[in-house]
């Protein structure tokens, strides 16, 4: 089985089936075959989850299990096995807190184990393709003061990379692995020096003449509502007083978004269809659900690059008289439980290998393996490598793993507009407000980036069913509200009138917030579920004032300041948060609702001190030198960007570092 | 026979001209959804045959003086305010709309017990997909029938009806 | 052998391209009807199958756009004179039987059956199913086949007495990037050689294929993999005769042979049974208005495709901002309404025909030209309005 110079059964082991496995294995073989002398690594991939449909009338099916499920949440078109569970938003429960604070009955009615004070309420996905089967495709870059939090505002770490770093890899990105459309001169933010083209500037002035950056797509068009707010916004300079009772002034402009959707090309440029068919999905078409799932794909997901290696790696001999090539297995259904090796406590080591088992849905006992390589790669979901390296007692000097865990918590608010506007129609977003991302503030709170909602009340209010619930009638008195026309029409004049706004804070890193493992607490594989900790700082919270204060300018300044609520429908602010609520969180005697927004980030932080930090900027273990810890685990601080783009930049350029490393071997 | 001598419309019949009197969309558009046989299948099976004939026999004598009085008055009063129906006339207009079958009231099985299939279910994709919401709201249903790439940038419209 | 016409001006070289857009538009509702009659989810071999070859014909109607505009002149929907024709209509009307090429036959709107496959085979094949060119009966300034239409096409373009170089410009050419959701690209005609390149595309890929094709390997690329994972496509006849014979070529096989390899599963009950019945004056039942709003639908489509070949942009009036600008890329809006056809379709087809009991409605696919036609029908769906109860 052995085909590597070191007697290992492969090149490379991947854990995790997703985006940053993809990018890795893509790099490390297109890199590893361009140097002199050329390498063609061995690679495996190992997914916990389920193989994905891998041909449009397969993945079809997936589509109608969305259309099929009551409650169409983000993981309800994968199925997960009790050998591979996944959390669910619906999971979601308030752990019970002593009055000392500690936990008294933790919620644990799913995958996790919520221990408090408040619930994690992001998910993911165990399934080949990851998360990026229903992510929304926001590929925001993060700004440069996101880079060094504590050298700009004295608050959090800094990264050991600045944006400069990052920016080729960002390049990449874009380009190479997601496909990113977007108008750079839209990228209007604050803490870039007013000028978006000098922020996107590339160094790659063979390929952007004069380091004139573009997107590989032009923007994804915005929405009618991006158009309204737009013109109904303009000039508004929203003013927030901060606990010195100094002013901020933040001026509002709405920018379209840069989406990894499927756009009009730029010369040169393919966009990749979807999987196995694809001729499909060639333009974004206007689902409307790139969360929970992508019927045209679209959107990119990590399939479109498995597949393509698949493809063009495939696992096995070349033909006679063919050129060598990488070779890349993935194998699903495959938990890894161990990461094997010589680490002593306070000391570094090896790993020696990795321990999966293979399970079956047939009623079979699941089969135990040991795979070795020269290098192991963890990219199996922060949440996920924490669990996997805790439970193996390794890479954790630091005392890091697991904790500094970080969401994006967000904030609601909605409100019915004055004129139909064409609510649930095109992408879940297609432009924010971003004046809130950076500033001054930071030093006392959380920065936050604003997303207009295209889906009307989808999110906060269930709609349209509870609209239609509260015009149909029923319930007690049993009676019909309105039926026939009427009910037509009225809908008619409700529905394509609303929208919503999530306000996304920044969350700061804490040592607090963790994952951690606990014996008592087990799947039926036998691996640790992961046990949370999870609390807003008052950084956090601090912003939770301001983003309010903020919606309630800019929704006077729509004329939609009058507070109502349904099943009153008139042009009014709808916002109101239900103390019982498990999302519920009171600070200043005022409740809020924040919602997890699926951006598992920083159980593995990356630093250049051991001591400190869990990887180093290549996301290598500093304690396990072959060992690659990777994805938004490994992000120190986050920004108000979602991380995908991010964690894809950082994998590319670990992707070209194993490469490298591979280069100094014999061929 | 109903009056002036025309043969008494089928259940199906009857059924459908329910549907177009409480939905507000017409014959042809609740036909191009393909469900009219599903949901007629769907509400036999949940309230029973036997109280589907006294609901349609209803609506068929309702319907008969409406279309006298050019009016839906006599539907009004003799079966959407009518509390023996009115519990099924909230769910049927929730099918439509919807494509979910919301369960009936306590209330009501108190008197007509209940079926296992009253429970809360998306009867199909497809009917997921049909949902009369999305056409009322000038959409599409979340997932399906997307209207085309941009299409989301242009003003919005809904169909006139 | 009977001569084939021969394109000996200019100006009829325009009007055969005129005819040529017109062609390539005329086989599309036919594929889309049987696409169209297959219920949701069912059938996706067939589907796909059919949906490729149809994504191909937009191709074609826009490259013989391209080459047209190329030589100066507008695509239009209006008739033109070709040799000593005259008032020969671009836009198909069904049942179509060619004004230009007698060899295809009737061209009729069918849901998925087997003699709907007959027909597409027919069509696709290099002789439209007949044993020799001779066998099939032509008139004067017509054609026997589309082959032997594009050869003559492909003849004029290449005589600078009939188009000198300088006759070519590269204007109003939609751009590649335009298209999408197909195989193959679009070229942006400049000069002789690419108008050249244009038709040879067409002809390569879909109808017209050159005789002798039929006994090459039946797998023989028409458009190579642009992803690089393997994608291919073959060309339409190979893949109709898949479709009619329900197995796949071996890659061994040659165009003529029967398919060999796996089956294709084609389950014609899965189909809706749609019966085309021609418009026979206004309707005023809801089924009625519904086959209208296709035809005003499919019209306003055809519109903005020609539209957008003209170079001209699309005007939306946004109600809530009379001043906002108004003017759309056409082709975008096109394919707008082409998304919102499809439904339309789909509907039709699941609705029962009043007047033929087991059967269902039938999409029309009647282009009602701008004018007191169009009017009538504009006024009459808004006058429906509040009507059905």
């Amino acid at each position: 089985m052995s085909t590597n110079d070191h007697d290992h059964d492969y090149d490379i082991v991947i854990v995790g089936g997703g985006i940053s496995a993809a990018t890795i294995a893509k790099t490390v073989i297109e890199k590893a075959a361009a140097q002199t002398p050329p390498r063609h690594p061995r690679i495996l991939v190992l997914e916990a989850g389920r193989a994905t449909a891998m041909s449009a009338d397969k993945y079809d099916t997936y589509v109608d299990a969305y259309q099929e499920a009551l409650a169409k949440v983000p993981n309800s078109p994968y199925p997960a096995s009790s050998s591979a569970p996944q959390p669910n938003v619906l999971d979601i429960g308030r752990p019970i807190m002593g009055p000392d604070g500690t936990t008294r009955v933790p919620s644990d009615n799913g995958y996790f184990v919520q221990m408090g004070p408040l619930p994690f309420g992001s998910d993911y996905a165990r399934s080949l393709g990851g998360t990026t089967l229903h992510w929304l495709g926001t590929c925001l870059r993060m700004l440069p003061n996101d880079f060094r939090m504590q050298d700009a505002y004295g608050h959090s770490v800094n990264w050991p990379l600045r944006y400069e770093d990052l920016k080729p890899y960002y390049e990449r990105a874009e380009w190479d692995i997601i496909g990113v459309s977007a108008d750079v001169e839209d990228q209007v933010y604050p803490g870039i020096g007013g000028d978006p083209a000098k922020y996107f500037e590339s160094a790659d002035t063979g390929k952007f003449p004069g380091g004139v950056y573009h997107f590989p797509m032009e923007r994804i068009p915005s929405s009618y509502l991006d158009q309204y707010l737009a013109k109904k916004s303009a000039g508004l300079v929203v003013e927030l007083t901060d606990d010195h009772g100094r002013p901020h002034t933040f001026p509002v402009e709405v920018s379209n978004t840069p989406v990894g959707r499927n756009s009009r090309p730029a010369e040169g440029y393919q966009p990749i269809g979807a999987v196995g068919n694809f001729d499909q999905g060639q333009r974004c078409e206007g689902n409307s659900s790139c969360i929970p799932i992508c019927p045209a794909q679209a959107k990119y997901n990590a399939l479109k690059t498995l597949y393509e290696l698949i493809v063009k790696y495939p696992d096995r001999e070349p033909a006679d008289g063919g050129a060598r090539k990488a070779r890349v297995a993935i194998r699903s259904q495959c938990v890894v439980s161990r990461v094997l090796h010589t680490q002593r406590t306070g000391g570094t080591g090896t790993v020696t290998g990795l321990t999966y088992r293979t399970y079956f849905d047939d009623g079979s006992a699941p089969v135990e393996h040991t795979v070795t390589a020269d290098t192991y790669v963890l990219a199996a979901n922060a949440v996920e490598n924490a669990t996997l390296l805790l439970a193996s007692g390794a890479a954790n000097n630091s005392d890091q793993v697991g904790r500094n865990l970080m969401d994006h918590p967000l904030l609601i608010t909605w409100g019915l507009l004055e004129d139909g506007v064409g609510a649930f129609r095109g992408p879940g977003s297609t432009s924010g407000i971003p004046a809130f991302r950076d500033g001054t503030f930071r030093s006392e709170r959380t920065a936050f980036r604003v997303e207009i909602g295209n889906w009307g009340w989808n999110f906060p209010e269930n709609a349209p069913y509870d609209t239609v619930h509260d015009l149909v009638g029923g319930g007690e008195s049993g009676q019909v509200g309105l039926y026939g026309k009427e009910l037509r029409a009225r809908l008619g004049e409700i529905l394509p009138r609303q929208f919503r706004i999530a306000w996304e804070l920044e969350q700061d890193p804490e040592p607090t917030n963790r994952v951690t493992i606990d014996d008592r607490y087990k799947d039926a594989l036998g691996n640790h579920r992961p046990v949370i900790h999870y609390d807003l700082s008052p950084y956090v919270r601090a912003s939770l004032p301001w983003a309010s204060e903020a919606s309630r300018q800019l929704f006077t300044q729509l004329g939609i300041g009058d507070e109502v609520r349904r099943p009153e429908y008139r042009p009014g602010d709808y916002t109101h948060y239900d103390p019982d609520d498990p999302s519920a969180v009171t600070h200043d005697g005022v409740t809020y609702w924040v919602r997890g927004a699926g951006h598992v980030v920083g159980t593995h932080r990356m630093g250049t001190d051991p001591a400190t930090s869990v990887v180093d900027s290549h996301q290598r273990s500093h304690d396990l030198p072959n060992l690659y810890i990777v994805g938004c685990g490994s992000m120190p601080t986050l920004g108000t960007s979602n991380p995908t783009l991010t964690m894809t930049a950082l994998a590319l350029r670990t992707g070209d570092r194993i490469a490298e490393q591979l280069k100094g071997k014999d061929a | 026979m109903a009056d002036n001598g025309t043969p008494t419309p089928s259940p199906q019949q009857i059924f459908t001209e329910l549907s177009v009197a409480l939905t507000g969309f017409n014959r042809a558009e609740l036909a191009g959804t393909g469900l009219i046989e599903t949901y007629y299948t769907t509400l036999l099976r949940i309230i029973g045959e036997r109280e589907a004939g006294h609901l349609f026999a209803a609506v068929a004598e309702a319907l008969a003086a409406d279309r006298k009085n050019h009016d839906g008055e006599a539907l009004r009063r003799q079966v959407v305010e009518n509390p023996r129906y009115s519990p099924v006339v909230v769910s049927l207009i929730k099918l439509w709309y919807l494509g979910s079958w919301y369960p009936l009231s306590g209330g009501y099985r108190d008197i007509h017990g209940s079926t296992a299939e009253d429970v809360e279910h998306v009867v199909s994709p497809q009917a997921y997909r049909e949902g009369l919401v999305w056409i009322a709201a000038g959409a599409h249903p979340m997932g399906a029938k997307p209207p085309g790439f941009g299409s989301w940038a242009e003003p919005p419209s809904l169909p006139v009806f | 052998m009977t001569e084939s016409t021969r394109i000996t001006s200019l100006k009829d070289l325009k009007a055969a391209l005129q005819l040529a857009v017109g062609l390539e538009l005329s086989t599309i509702p036919v594929y889309l009807t049987a696409l169209y009659s297959i219920e949701a989810g069912r059938n996706t071999d067939a589907a796909q199958t059919i949906r490729s070859v149809v994504m191909e014909e937009m191709l074609h109607m826009t490259l013989a756009a391209n080459v047209l505009n190329a030589l100066g002149e507008v695509p239009s929907t209006r008739p033109v004179d070709f040799q000593d024709r005259r008032n020969l209509s671009p836009i198909p009307a069904y049942p179509l039987d060619s004004p230009l090429v007698s060899g295809i036959g009737t061209l009729e709107l069918l849901p998925l059956t087997p003699r709907a496959v007959d027909g597409f085979v027919r069509i696709e094949h290099p002789l439209h199913g007949a044993a020799t060119l001779d066998a099939i009966p032509v008139q004067s300034g017509g054609f026997r086949t589309i082959g032997e239409f594009y050869d003559a096409v492909d003849a004029a373009l290449n005589d600078p007495a009939i188009c000198p170089d300088d006759v070519f410009r590269p204007v109003r050419q939609i751009p590649d990037s335009d298209y999408y959701g197909g195989a193959g690209h679009v070229i942006e005609v400049k000069d002789r050689a690419t108008a050249r390149e244009a038709v040879l595309k067409i002809v390569d890929q879909g109808e017209g294929l050159p005789e002798e094709y039929l006994h090459r390997p039946a797998k023989t690329v028409t458009d190579a993999d642009r992803l690089g994972s393997g994608w291919q496509m073959y060309s339409h006849y190979a893949r109709f005769r898949e479709l009619q014979c329900g197995r796949r070529f071996r890659p061994d096989q040659r165009a003529d042979q029967n398919p060999e390899g796996a089956m294709l599963l084609v389950d014609h009950t899965a189909v809706q049974p749609a019966l085309y019945t021609p418009h026979n004056g206004g309707s005023d039942s809801p089924e009625g208005a519904a086959l209208d709003a296709f035809d005003l639908a499919y019209s306003h489509l055809v519109d903005d495709i020609y539209r957008a070949f003209a170079g001209e942009p699309k005007e939306v009036v946004d109600p809530l901002d009379r001043h906002a600008d108004r003017e759309r890329p056409a082709l975008r809006s096109a394919v707008h309404i082409m998304y919102a056809l499809k439904n339309m379709a789909v509907a039709l087809m699941r609705t029962p025909n009043p007047a033929k009991p087991g059967h269902t409605l039938c999409p029309r696919f009647s282009y009602v030209p701008p004018g007191g036609d169009r009017d009538k029908l504009v006024q009459r769906l808004e006058n429906r309005g509040g009507q059905d109860r």
